[in-house]
């Protein structure tokens, strides 16, 4: 009986503290999904700016971009192979996002400059015509387009 | 003729008639009137005083543990009698001793019998075979050959419980008192031991049950070993470790004990029983820490138990790294994608 009752503790007590480890583990995984799923929505965002403007940009941004996304890729590769012993990637992986949202941020702003570049010849032109005495007399018309 | 009045006097004939009686009388009446002038207390029967006295103290001795060994001679007996009768264990205090120790039936009993009368029938067996050497007021001896005589005639009886009627009326108050408490014990005391063997066989089984089919020593290396784990994981318990109290004590006492309840022939029964008062009172420690023991891990059993139940997250872990796993893949698929843009001109190459 004793004996019996013991062992049956002892094995509960060792089942306690593996389910408090997959308990902490579980609080670790959570959080590195939370920041993964982050990550996910601004690569994402990172693609489709590119894929929108990455022809417009200088040869030597895209380089730049494309070296920065590499290294990004080989960042996510290493924290991917930590998270097999180690489900806390929290830190490694905001680096990671912080680093994207960045070349984000740049290629916003890029983006900002190409599409001024764009429209620069074109607004420039609207500025010259809208001294014109027709243009005037239709403004009203033309402005309700 | 009045013979208490002066001068009367009987004639010779009718004298010599009277003392021809009286003679006769004497010569018939010699061995009783002998038997009378040296024990007046003598009543004639198939028992007498010292042996009625020498049974309840064999009795009293056995209530109150006083039997020093399982199945003792007649001399070992003796000596254990002597002993209990100068012993300065108090019957009063045996009440107390014997409380949580001893069966109810057998604590009954010791309590059925008043303490004054216990110390006066070992006064009087004592007296019974301590006698004075011839003629001297001062010197005595203990007639042992006596005693043994006597301890070998109870025993033969077991416990001297000799179903003749015993004597009743006998104008010797003395007489009445021991056949009082002779006559209670024949009722009482057999039964009152075999409560306390079944008491004990009950505390055995109960002992056996807490320790299953094994050894105290794997049992103890056990406790050892639990209290151990609780302690490396933190858990919790009120439970006082007793390293005074070991397995091979308990190996011993199980041991004793089981040979105890094993006897079933009545004199040796008894004194088994008595003499077992301490593994008993040992034993009973033992069940009880042993019971407190169980009855703490019991419930840190249930309390781990419920606990656990509310921490069933390994299934959803292993979807939580499945997702993670699933989302590396795709950050990482979606920068390569980001990367490998076909370049303007590229594709038409």
């Amino acid at each position: 009986m004793i004996v019996q009752l013991s062992e049956r503790v002892q094995a509960l007590a060792k089942q306690k503290r593996e389910m408090e480890k997959f308990r902490n583990q579980m609080q670790d995984l959570n959080m590195t999904l939370a920041e993964i799923q982050t990550l996910v929505t601004e690569a994402t965002n990172l693609r489709g700016r590119y894929n929108l403007i990455y022809y417009r940009l200088p040869e030597a941004h895209i380089s730049d971009v494309e070296a920065r996304v590499q290294e990004q890729v080989s960042q996510v590769r290493n924290s991917k192979q930590d998270f097999s012993t180690n489900r806390r990637q929290t830190v490694a992986l905001r680096i990671i996002t912080g680093n994207i949202r960045g070349l984000n941020a740049s290629l916003e702003a890029s983006w900002k400059l190409a599409a001024e570049a764009l429209l620069t010849p074109y607004y420039e032109l609207y500025n010259l015509i809208r001294q014109l005495p027709d243009f005037r007399a239709k403004e009203v018309e033309l402005g309700s387009y | 003729v009045d013979l208490n009045k002066r001068f009367d006097r009987l004639g010779a004939d009718i004298v010599g008639g009277h003392i021809t009686t009286l003679s006769n009388w004497l010569r018939e009446k010699e061995t009783q009137i002998i038997e009378f002038v040296q024990q007046p207390t003598a009543i004639k029967g198939t028992i007498t005083l010292s042996e009625i006295t020498l049974v309840e103290n064999v009795c009293f001795a056995t209530l109150n543990g006083e039997i020093t060994t399982n199945a003792p001679t007649n001399k070992e007996l003796y000596i254990d009698l002597i002993r209990a009768s100068r012993s300065g264990i108090k019957w009063s205090d045996q009440g107390d001793q014997v409380q949580g120790t001893r069966s109810l039936g057998w604590v009954n009993l010791v309590k059925r019998i008043p303490a004054e009368d216990v110390k006066s029938c070992r006064d009087q067996w004592l007296q019974q075979i301590n006698l004075p050497q011839g003629s001297s007021t001062d010197v005595r001896f203990i007639n042992a050959a006596k005693a043994f005589d006597e301890i070998e005639k109870v025993r033969i009886n077991q416990l001297g419980f000799i179903q003749e009627t015993l004597p009743t009326d006998t104008d010797y108050a003395i007489w009445d008192r021991y056949c009082q408490i002779y006559g209670d014990l024949q009722k009482y005391y057999q039964r009152g031991v075999n409560e306390e063997q079944d008491e004990l066989r009950s505390l055995l089984r109960n002992l056996g049950e807490m320790l299953g089919n094994e050894e105290p020593e794997r049992v103890f290396q056990e406790i050892s070993s639990l209290f151990s784990t609780l302690r490396d994981h933190s858990i919790g318990y009120s439970f006082k470790e007793r390293h005074d109290l070991t397995a091979s004590q308990l190996k011993d006492i199980q041991e004793s004990l089981s040979k105890v309840v094993a006897e079933n022939k009545d004199p040796n029964k008894a004194f088994g029983l008595s003499a077992a008062q301490k593994p008993i009172q040992k034993l009973r420690i033992y069940l009880q820490y042993l019971g407190d023991m169980i009855k703490q891990v019991s419930e840190i059993e249930q309390a781990l138990s419920r606990e656990l139940r509310t921490i069933s997250v390994i299934a959803f872990n292993e979807q939580l790294i499945h997702q993670t796993e699933k989302r590396y893949e795709d950050v990482e698929r979606i920068l390569l994608e980001t990367v490998d843009i076909p370049k303007e001109g590229e594709a038409d190459q």
